[in-house]
């Protein structure tokens, strides 16, 4: 008879035999699934073994077993259980004999604790928690927080459960153990595999695969319940958290990522990754070229199958626009050196880093209170929402620690300012509104929240009003003595314009952009309309990449989207381009417009990108006709635009329209002495002529700025005196000879 | 079919009074070709998975296992199997992995190893199996069996056993040439 083993031993050569680690693995699980099984009392009928094994016997060497997972280290030998002993003590083998300790005191109410070697993130009870496989570039073990479900999405917790299960989700386009796809190594104690770019685009033979967040939890029970079993996956995990801590080379360039900057080879290019790339094939490629998810990719990680709402998380997490490498653009956007490139995070020290060998990003996290630094793994396989989440999970007790989405606004900043007249007037920040009706003596706490985080206040009138936030659109139909919240069908909306009490505008979605408009999108922005308020929306055809709205009629309206300017005459069901904006780089420049009266427009463009002490922006005018250059910043060129007046300041920042002839340009000048200024100018007779008033009084940069007339205005900032910052708003009544400080937070 | 005393640990399973003893030497004894198996099947990461949860209904249901009735490899595959039954998809991918590595990407591949070339064709190869086919092969010469326990596992009469391996044979020759002959595959089999 033949012998089908040495006769096809090719082919059960093709998968070897299982490893050390994997056998351990599968044995970690296998105890547990016995325990588990055993502690449900299943079919299970110890009484009844020859060894009298009892049910309270397994039961008990389940809670030490649990238990010592739970202190991390397997104190207990074990004896007399030849079973267990074998199976959950391969102590030979390197194993992580470590496991997380999920701290339940950490996660806000509602939220799940999920832990990944010595980090805990916290994600929203409703989110999904899956391995995703969806991604080739994670196949491994990558934790893949989905907020929003969709196409990669398989396993949801059950109804009424605060379940939150990871489990290996394996839909997706491309499939197959990383091994099948090529040869694996071991780096610093993370599996690489060598990837094959089956099918798509030509072959790159040095991708590679890297699983980084290596996770396994199952939390069961209401959160008040203690988690039952935490289990890291893998190895991996430890080796992330544990490993030496890599340098940086000088030559690589910096890229922001997930609201952080950290730093990569100088010959990788850095390209986003379009929308459906997520669920494709191969997106991170070695060294031929990087992708790092974007906030466009962003929409795409949850993979939504249709609609034409973009999908953006609600769980208040920002994902930056990647910077562009060389390809991507002509030059590396910084260079990265070791010393001094270490940000600080909310308290948290933040310092990029990457193995030896290979270029495995991760940030090296030192927590204040913990002896160990944490490495979170970013980029290649790396999520950046995960590794965000992680940094915040991770930050110490503060007064703004609770705040999901901290990183837009400090506590205590005032932002949005709108006044009506010289006596009535609102403003926002990321404590809740301010009102006041005498012109700024007494101002009022309208509406509180610890972390209300509002960028923006659009009253009509003295009765109607909204209030714009990175979490909340509020109404208010009693000037503001009561706030109610609205519905946002595409979260978040950004930016709102009302002509009237029902009928208004808004910008959502998106990815956010810089320091000076934070909630408006660089890309990825879409108009929306109401007819009703802001109680229904209805997304519009408008240019893609929406930056900014607002209507003089119900009719009659500006759009900033993809750093040009466009106006319709018929409510926005069609629109025309009026200022082509090319700005000095490739990439597009943020527009801004405000409408007042008949058909004039104001509008500014900003970026993009900018260099150590100036910033590329120019503003324009209308009167209904042509497009008119007020001013530009002088120190870049602004092709086919001719324009000789430089701008009030180096950076950018607020402007107020006030009428069709005036408006008021506040500029910031961070590098000017002591601590930053905020030169500002008075454009009047359409700009023609071009008034500077010097700098804001009391603050050291600018932030958002209301005018009733050229005389009286009132700006909020920041007033930094070189240690502490403070929150103001200031009030001008002469046209910025005087300027009296009105709040302080 | 009476298999207690060949060795496979049967015996142990229903008598040894170390019930914990016995059963992690029989984890030991068929860990590597059930996982093997399983990988083949599904792919190496659902494979530790399954191949956990092999044994832990195996551990769960020895009361109820027969040696009357079959052999313990027999057995243990016979829950292997039922459990892919739930990972379908896993293994359509896993052998569509397979198979479009040799269409699209062969010429790529050859220009960076001969021998990672000749691994994709030879993993195409299996993959362009009939599944019946495929199946009996992975339990014959993965898993080990016999043709009597691939028999039983699949429930199927010894003979159609012997005829489907042979034709996957055939076909995997033809397709192959001498490749196969040659253990290109560059494995160092023992």
């Amino acid at each position: 008879m033949s012998d089908p083993r040495s006769e096809l031993s090719w082919l059960t050569d093709m998968i070897p035999p299982p490893g050390p680690e994997v056998r351990q693995r599968v044995q970690a699980r296998l105890a547990m699934l016995v325990e588990a099984d055993q502690s449900r009392g299943a079919a299970l009928r110890f009484e009844t073994s020859p060894r009298r094994w009892t049910g309270q016997w397994s039961h008990r060497l389940a809670v030490v077993l649990v238990a010592a997972a739970i202190i991390g280290v397997f104190l207990v030998p074990l004896p007399h259980v030849s079973l267990f002993h074998s199976l959950v003590t391969p102590a030979k083998v390197t194993a992580p004999t470590k496991l997380p300790v999920v701290d339940l005191s950490a996660t806000p109410k509602g939220w799940v604790p999920v832990a990944s070697g010595d980090a805990q993130v916290s994600v929203p009870a409703t989110w999904d928690v899956l391995f995703n496989v969806c991604v080739i570039g994670s196949s491994v073990g990558d934790v893949y927080l989905n907020p929003s479900g969709g196409f990669c999405t398989a396993q949801k917790p059950p109804k009424g459960r605060t379940t939150v299960t990871l489990l290996p989700e394996t839909d997706g386009e491309f499939h197959g153990s990383p091994s099948s796809y090529g040869l694996r190594s071991v780096i610093n104690g993370i599996a690489v595999y060598a990837l094959y770019n089956y099918g798509h685009g030509p072959y790159v033979g040095t991708d590679y695969l890297v699983p980084s967040l290596g996770v396994e939890v199952a939390a069961e029970g209401p959160l008040a319940r203690r988690v039952v079993a935490t289990l890291t996956r893998s190895p991996r995990t430890a080796a992330l958290a544990t490993g030496p801590a890599p340098s940086v080379l000088a030559s690589w360039h910096q890229v922001t990522f997930a609201g952080l900057r950290f730093s990569v080879p100088g010959d990788w290019a850095v390209t986003r990754t379009s929308t459906w790339n997520v669920c494709g094939p191969v997106q991170v490629a070695l060294p031929q070229s990087v992708t790092l998810d974007t906030d466009k990719t962003f929409q795409a990680m949850s993979c939504a199958p249709s609609g034409t709402f973009p999908v953006t998380p609600s769980n208040g997490v920002r994902v930056d626009a990647g910077a562009q490498g060389p390809t991507g653009s002509s030059s590396p956007t910084g260079s990265f050196s070791p010393a001094g490139s270490c940000l600080n995070l909310g308290g948290l020290k933040v310092c990029p880093s990457r193995t030896p060998d290979y270029s495995i990003l991760f940030l090296k996290v030192t927590v204040p209170g913990r002896s160990k630094p944490v490495y979170v793994s970013i980029g290649l396989a790396g999520n950046g929402m995960v590794a965000r989440t992680i940094l915040y999970s991770l930050r110490p007790a503060s007064p703004s620690a609770a705040c999901p989405a901290a990183g837009i606004f400090a506590p205590g900043e005032l932002f949005g300012v709108q006044f009506l007249s010289v006596t009535t007037g609102w403003t926002v920040g990321s404590n809740g509104i301010l009102a006041t009706r005498d012109g700024g003596l007494r101002w009022t706490v309208q509406y509180r929240a610890r972390c209300a985080d509002l960028s923006q206040i659009d009253f009509v009138d003295a009765e109607h009003g909204w209030a714009v936030g990175l979490r909340d659109l509020l109404v208010t139909t009693d000037g503001g003595r009561h706030w109610q919240q609205l519905h946002e069908p595409t979260w978040p909306i950004r930016s709102v314009h009302f002509v009237s009490q029902t009928v208004g505008y808004a910008v959502a979605g998106g990815g956010v952009s810089g320091d000076r408009s934070p909630m408006a999108p660089w890309t990825g922005g879409v108009v929306l309309k109401t007819l009703d308020g802001g109680q229904s929306w209805r997304l519009l055809a408008a240019p893609a990449d929406a930056q900014s709205v607002c209507f003089s009629t119900t009719e009659e309206g500006l759009l900033g989207a993809d750093g040009r300017i466009y106006r319709s005459l018929d409510g926005g069901r069609s629109w025309s381009l009026v200022v082509k904006g090319d700005g000095p780089g490739e990439d597009r420049p943020l527009a801004t417009v405000q409408c007042v009266g008949q058909r004039a427009g104001w509008a500014e463009l900003d970026g993009p990108g900018g260099e150590m002490s100036q910033s590329p922006h120019i503003a324009f005018h209308s009167d209904g006709g042509a497009w008119t250059p007020i001013f530009a910043e002088q120190y870049f060129p602004h092709p086919g635009i001719d324009v000789s007046v430089n701008s009030p300041g180096s950076y950018s920042g607020p402007f107020s329209a006030i009428d069709p002839d005036t408006a008021v340009f506040i500029d910031n000048c961070a590098a000017c002495a002591p601590a930053g200024t905020a030169p500002w100018a008075i454009a009047e007779r359409g700009g023609k002529e071009l008034v500077r008033r010097g700098n804001v009084g009391h603050i050291t940069s600018s932030l958002g700025a209301s005018f009733v007339t050229s005389r009286s205005g009132w700006v909020t900032g920041i007033y930094w005196d070189g240690s502490s910052t403070v929150y103001r708003l200031v009030h001008t009544n002469d046209a910025g000879r005087t300027w009296t400080v009105e709040y302080t937070s | 079919m009476v298999l207690t005393g060949d060795g496979s640990g049967a015996e142990a399973v229903a008598e040894s009074p170390d019930e914990g003893a016995a059963f992690t030497e029989l984890f030991e004894r068929h860990f590597d070709d059930v996982y093997r198996y399983l990988a083949f099947r599904v792919g190496e990461v659902v494979a530790e998975d399954l191949a956990a949860e092999t044994f832990a209904r195996a551990f769960a249901g020895r009361r109820r296992f027969e040696p009357d009735r079959g052999s313990v490899r027999a057995w243990l595959f016979g829950i292997a199997r039922n459990l892919i039954r739930d990972h379908r998809r896993d293994e359509r991918r896993e052998m569509e992995t397979w198979r479009r590595a040799n269409a699209d990407q062969l010429s790529y591949a050859a220009d960076d190893s001969a021998r990672l070339a000749e691994r994709l064709r030879l993993r195409a190869a299996f993959a362009s199996l009939r599944t019946e086919w495929r199946e009996v092969v992975l339990l014959l010469a993965v898993g080990g069996l016999s043709y009597e326990e691939t028999a039983a596992v699949l429930r199927i009469p010894l003979g159609t056993v012997r005829s489907r391996y042979s034709r996957a044979r055939t076909q995997l020759m033809a397709i192959l040439g001498d490749a196969a002959e040659t253990d290109v595959a560059g494995g160092t089999r023992s």
